[in-house]
């Protein structure tokens, strides 16, 4: 009886912090709470992962990085200001982190690595009962990450934020620390720089 | 430039209703940019199609782990108004640790422009004799302070020269005969007269000061310059003088009306050092 209870008070106590705001749940964290910074970490590790593995393109490789985030994120609670979504003061840990990674994994990144990946995305995607469409899907698909990967880091956070994760541009006005027309300018480089490395990779059949 | 931009917006759906009305109005007239924006279309599509991916298992209990098996906690925000305190004398204590450095770095160097003994040659006159021969530098002579009555018996002052032809010359005089005016001198060299013994036809003492003297500084006057001086120089019994047998010293003072440099008559070398 008495378990019963303390079991029901206990969920009710987490799905009250699940109803809790991002900022009220910093402030507990920031008070030693750890409960409420395990909550903050379910609500936001999806985007954060999502974004770190379009940067990395490996899944151990973006796990690793969403606990570095979110450790750093922990250390540093008395940092996040409340003007700002914590989403946005997540990601741009995240940003950070992306952007020194790649910095180092460009200089270690072996071609036959990148190959061997490749051939592996072509067997294990794509439907079986169209396989010429699935080989020109794949080839596409191929082309495409590897134009997005050969582009400058700050272009293929640009691409991953408004494109694929389809951010708002207030958001990633937020991120990089610009103006909304600025983030706009940002990603249209960026959409050109990427028309201008995936033309070449597919073909003169494609005027993109 | 500006209908390149409005492909691109339109392409990716950046545009409001209206003016993608209207750049479809656009597109029929020209051909060429209706087909780059259908593989823009595409390229979105694309780029759409990379959100899926593998999905996440990181979890809860790794981070739980990760944070708090570290110890970690929180950092709490620091004290801005210790920032502003520290922040002037850390600046300070910059500036003068950078002052120190650049003193010592100063001081670890010095300019040599001179060793002691061209210093103390430097004021040295070749002597207007007849045809002398070069001087030689003068080995510094010093005298035992603490024996202030073992002081070499100054009696006379003696000119000595050589002639091309090796005769040595000297002459005597009584400038600084009297004992009694004659402070004894600090044993350190620089503020010590210099002298330098010679030989002269009537007091050959090459053997008694040989030892102490070297070669090279009694090259000019021809005395002994062989290696047996290394010895006699360990030998103080050789570096005696008595009234018989006076050692000879040359000041490296001038003598204001002669111009060669000032000779004078030792008779006792007990208290007397003679280096170079």
């Amino acid at each position: 009886m008495i378990r019963g209870l303390t079991m029901n008070l206990k969920a009710a106590a987490s799905a009250r912090l699940d109803l809790d705001s991002d900022e009220s749940l910093v402030k507990r964290a920031r008070e030693g709470d750890f409960d409420a910074f395990e909550v903050l970490f379910d609500r936001h590790r999806l985007l954060v992962y999502r974004f770190a593995y379009q940067m990395v393109n490996k899944r151990d490789d973006a796990e690793d990085m969403v606990q570095e985030a979110f450790v750093r994120a922990y250390q540093n609670l008395h940092r996040y200001r409340d003007e700002a979504k914590f989403t946005t003061w997540l990601l741009r840990i995240v940003s950070n982190l992306c952007t020194d990674q790649a910095r180092m994994s460009q200089r270690r990144n072996n071609l036959e690595q990148k190959e061997a990946k490749g051939a592996l995305d072509w067997m294990t995607t794509g439907n079986f009962e169209n396989p010429v469409d699935n080989l020109e899907q794949d080839r596409k698909r191929l082309a495409l990450k590897k134009a997005l990967a050969a582009l400058p880091v700050h272009h293929r956070q640009m691409i991953i934020m408004r494109d694929i994760e389809e951010q708002e541009y207030s958001d990633i006005a937020s991120v990089l620390g610009c103006t909304i027309g600025g983030a706009k300018l940002r990603v249209l480089r960026a959409r050109r720089a990427l028309r201008d490395r995936i033309a070449p990779l597919l073909g003169d059949d494609s005027n993109v | 430039m500006f209908e390149k931009d409005k492909l691109f917006d339109y392409a990716f759906g950046e545009l409001g209703s209206h003016e993608t009305q209207v750049f479809e109005a656009s597109l029929l007239k020209d051909d060429s940019l209706a087909k780059e924006a259908i593989a823009l279309q595409a390229l979105k599509a694309d780029l759409v199609s990379l959100r899926d991916i593998p999905e996440m298992q990181y979890s809860k209990e790794r981070l739980r782990d990760a944070i708090l098996g570290q110890g970690l906690k929180p950092t709490k925000p620091g004290l801005p108004w210790l920032n502003l305190l520290l922040a002037p004398t850390a600046i300070a204590g910059v500036i003068a640790l950078g002052f120190v450095l650049m003193n010592g770095t100063s001081r670890k160097n010095p300019q040599v422009i001179g060793t002691p003994l061209t210093a103390l040659n430097s004021g040295l006159k070749a002597p207007q004799l007849p045809d002398q021969k070069i001087t030689p530098p003068s080995p510094v002579v010093a005298f035992n302070s603490e024996d202030a009555s073992g002081f070499p018996d100054i009696r006379d002052t003696v000119w000595a020269w050589e002639d091309p032809d090796g005769t040595m010359h000297s002459s005597r005089s009584q400038t600084r005969a009297n004992h009694s005016s004659v402070k004894p001198q600090v044993k350190r060299s620089h503020s010590t007269p210099t002298y330098t013994a010679f030989k002269t036809p009537d007091h050959d003492l090459s053997h008694e000061v040989s030892g102490a003297v070297t070669g090279a500084a009694l090259g000019g006057v021809g005395t002994t310059s062989d290696d047996s001086s290394i010895v006699a120089l360990a030998d103080p019994s050789k570096q005696t003088a008595s009234a018989d047998n006076p050692m000879i010293m040359i000041n490296k003072d001038l003598d204001s009306g002669v111009g060669a440099p000032v000779a004078i008559e030792v008779n006792d070398s007990k208290n007397v050092i003679i280096g170079g």
